[in-house]
């Protein structure tokens, strides 16, 4: 690392306030014996997981591991074959409306934001309230100020997505899932799409998220964000969850060979 | 180090402002000779098409403008004042019918006030800063109904019951949904809905007609008897004709058409106990025919067939027909008679009326407006995940485009009745609309699946990630986006299908081509050819033209990026 990204990355490790950050007994999803196939290749394999609500997890691993796909199961945009997902105290099965509950209590972040270019900033954020929950205008209005304020862009509301920076269409993104006032939070890799100067401000933002106590499953490469945030780190590769463990140990004692070589890698320039 | 090389160190303090282009990057010059004299080839091009215009364009404004003739009675009387130039007075003379075909003269307001409200229609479907546009838009989506009930007249309850169609499905899709799954509740009122199109609509407008005609009854037979009274046509007609020959004969045009229309009503209480005692007789002759016959419904077949009935039988068969063709012909005189006395609306005018440009439109309009939203249907039913939606959805696609339009124009004209109830007696026209929508709405389906296939997958998974439903993820995020893309090709079709109305003219419809023929078969303009097509030509050209400006336009309001 030169002394300038040095300086960066230090300048970005502020002091998370962990006042809030408190994981309850509450069970918040529940994966058990999770199997998916695409045609023939066997992608996810024997997956469990409980995450607690309050959980702030980081999934890692390398390309073509199953981490995507994994939260991609947590609202059905993947369907899986076998093995129970519950979520909230909703098994996801062909039920449609079960599906939607679902959808609509589990907010997701894409890499590529995937915002809706033909409606406006506001627009974007109100669209799923009005529509899915019956929120009248005006208070998804006022909602959406809210939250457009949060990640700092409430200027930006009446622009197209298509006139934002990426960092600031990614924020636009994350507020546009707190509107539908999600109980849990999916981070489908928000930062790799950005350039180095606008992952910041997304990772500003996913942190105040968590300081508020909201349960995130992030996949992500962001070693720093886990290091602060994270109360869980998982590692995945082949379709398996590999490791997983605090991050402290994680980073500084991973147990598998296969771990230390993907830490290694990512860690090592 | 030594000290003569140049240091790598370097800052720049201050921000260069921006300033204009050069002469030589810009300016009028500098296009001409961008685009106009860029290399020998190019230059030569330019030169040569510089003169071909100047060779032509004069040619064609002296034909079409100097030299025109604008008012003559006939060819020869147009080549007798300047020969070399175009005859336009063929169109002058002809305008009204190239317009209205042979839409009777004095209900020509009907179809002004058409087209009025259509220009009113297409302005709320078109541009979304028109003041009242939500009322605009309800009349907008009803126009199609009024439109057809000023065109062809007709009773007013017929319209009426039509536009009912659609709340009496939402009442049964209410009644039905908490009750059953949600589904089979939208089956049901899309069923209700179209089994009232077809047995409630017609039956019920001829049940009202037949109660306001009882209800009038007296007052007309009064009124009509009083109309006999002489000197009363006259007083009521005086107005109206000025030479005394005129009045003359149009009085007694009246007084007979009174007479005859006197004469009905007078026979209608003798009709309808001849309907009566017909009805009996034809159901007492119905169940003396033997076993073998009365099951089967086309009997007049079978006396055309070697069979082995015999001559009574055949005999009792041909009087049954006798019966039932007599009975038939009683009914339908009553219906005359009610429809007479009893319609609350305007003058009903047949499809053979109907022609010219008002042809043209009528279909075009309709097809337009209809094609888009079932190629919308379609294009999802074919990316639809429900493989029956799916395989239905691809059959008539590909059906409907791998058959030629004329070959879906002549099953307009003598097929498509056999899948309507019958007695239903669909009008050519709607059955030619019907076919030409149709085969629209299979290449829109296609131009609409290119769009939706254009999306990023990743605006499906943010719809669905944040819990819309599939008619809501496509209402709201996927069609305005899918269809945005599809601008262009949308409009190439709408254009294709315009033109294509003419189509028509190979199952004997009058639209503004066939009308050509109908005009050059008149001796007196016997041998024009150009001047015809270049007016039609032209009158395509605007309209197309319009819609592709419109298009263009729309392009440019619905650009999001950038702005």
């Amino acid at each position: 690392m030169t002394d300038a990204a040095h300086a960066a990355a230090a300048e970005s490790e502020r002091t998370v306030d962990r006042s809030k950050m408190q994981v309850s007994d509450e069970v918040a999803i529940e994966i058990a014996g999770m199997n998916k196939w695409y045609g023939e290749f066997h992608v996810l394999r024997d997956i469990d997981l409980v995450v607690n609500r309050g959980e702030r997890i980081v999934v890692c691993g390398p390309s073509g591991s199953g981490k995507s796909t994994l939260i991609r199961c947590i609202n059905r945009l993947e369907e899986h074959q076998k093995g129970r997902i519950v979520v909230d105290g909703v098994e996801l099965t062909h039920d449609l409306k079960n599906i939607d509950k679902v959808r609509s209590e589990v907010g997701m972040v894409f890499q590529h934001f995937n915002l809706f270019p033909h409606l406006t900033v506001l627009e974007n954020c109100t669209l799923a309230p009005i529509w899915v929950r019956k929120t009248p205008k005006r208070e998804a209005d006022d909602t959406a100020m809210h939250f457009l304020e949060k990640v700092k862009i409430p200027e930006q509301a009446h622009k197209y997505p298509g006139q934002l920076s990426g960092g600031q269409q990614q924020r636009v993104a994350i507020a546009r899932a707190l509107c539908m006032k999600p109980r849990i939070m999916l981070f489908d890799e928000p930062t790799s799409a950005l350039d180095p100067e606008m992952i910041k401000e997304v990772l500003d933002t996913m942190i105040s998220l968590a300081e508020e106590g909201m349960t995130m499953i992030c996949v992500t490469h962001e070693m720093g964000f886990a290091r602060q945030v994270a109360n869980r780190v998982i590692f995945m590769d082949q379709g398996q969850i590999v490791e997983q463990n605090e991050p402290e140990a994680f980073f500084l004692d991973p147990k598998s060979d296969r771990t230390k070589l993907f830490l290694s890698q990512i860690l090592g320039h | 180090m030594p000290q003569d090389r140049p240091s790598v160190a370097y800052v720049q303090a201050e921000t260069i402002p921006p300033s204009p282009p050069p002469p030589s990057a810009a300016g009028p010059l500098v296009w001409l000779k961008e685009n106009l004299f860029r290399g020998p080839v190019n230059s030569l091009l330019t030169v040569v098409s510089i003169l071909f215009l100047v060779w032509l364009v004069p040619q064609i404004v002296q034909w079409a403008f100097i030299d025109a003739v604008w008012f003559a009675s006939s060819l020869d009387e147009c080549r007798e004042i300047n020969a070399a130039g175009a005859c336009w007075a063929v169109i002058v003379e002809r305008f009204d019918q190239f317009i209205y075909g042979f839409y009777p003269e004095a209900l020509r307001w009907r179809v002004n006030l058409a087209f009025v409200l259509l220009l009113v229609a297409i302005a709320y479907a078109l541009f979304d800063t028109m003041p009242w546009r939500r009322q605009g838009l309800i009349f907008a989506a009803t126009y199609p109904v009024i439109a057809y009930w000023l065109i062809w007249g007709g009773t007013v309850w017929g319209p009426l019951l039509f536009l009912a169609a659609p709340l009496v499905g939402w009442g049964a899709w209410r009644l039905l949904s908490g009750r059953v799954p949600s589904a089979l509740a939208l089956v049901a009122g899309v069923l209700v809905g179209a089994l009232w199109l077809l047995y409630v609509v017609g039956p019920a407008d001829r049940a009202i007609t037949r109660f306001v005609g009882d209800l009038r009854y007296e007052t007309t037979v009064e009124r009509l008897e009083a109309d006999l009274s002489p000197g009363a046509i006259e007083a009521r007609l005086e107005d109206r004709y000025a030479d005394p020959d005129a009045l003359a004969e149009a009085v007694d045009q009246e007084r007979s058409n009174v007479e005859r229309r006197l004469e009905r009503l007078a026979g209608l209480a003798g009709d309808r106990a001849e309907a009566e005692s017909l009805a009996a007789e034809a159901e007492a002759a119905r169940e003396a025919l033997p076993d073998t016959v009365s099951g089967i419904s086309d009997r007049r077949a079978l006396l055309n067939l070697e069979t082995d009935l015999s001559d009574g039988d055949l005999a009792a068969i041909e009087e049954t027909l006798d019966l039932e063709r007599r009975l038939g012909a009683a009914l339908s005189r009553i219906e005359g008679t009610y429809e007479d006395i009893g319609r609350v609306g305007l003058t009903p005018i047949t499809s053979r009326d109907l022609g010219g440009f008002l042809l043209a439109v009528i279909i075009g309009v309709a097809g337009i407006t209809l094609s888009l939203p079932i190629g919308v249907l379609l294009a999802l039913g074919r990316r639809s995940g429900l493989i029956f939606i799916q395989s239905l959805s691809i059959m008539f696609i590909e059906f409907i485009r791998g058959v030629p339009l004329i070959t879906l124009l002549f099953v307009a004209n003598s097929v498509l009745a056999y899948f309507f109830p019958p007695g239903s007696n669909l009008d050519l026209i709607l059955r030619v609309v019907i076919m030409v929508t149709m085969f629209a709405s299979a290449y829109m389906a296609e131009v609409i699946r290119g769009g939706l296939a254009a999306l990023p997958s990743g605006q499906y998974e943010a719809a669905d990630s944040l819990g819309l439903d599939y008619w809501r993820s496509m209402r709201l995020i996927i069609l305005p986006q899918a269809l945005k893309i599809s601008i262009p090709n949308i409009v190439s079709t709408f254009i294709g299908l315009f033109k294509d109305t003419t189509l028509v003219v190979v199952i004997g419809l009058l639209d503004p081509i066939g009308l050509i023929s109908t005009i050059r078969a008149d001796s007196a303009w016997n041998g024009i050819v150009w001047e015809f097509y270049v007016f039609v030509g032209l009158f395509f050209f605007i309209v197309c033209f319009g819609m592709s400006r419109y298009a263009m336009w729309l392009e440019g309001k619905l650009k999001t990026d950038n702005r």
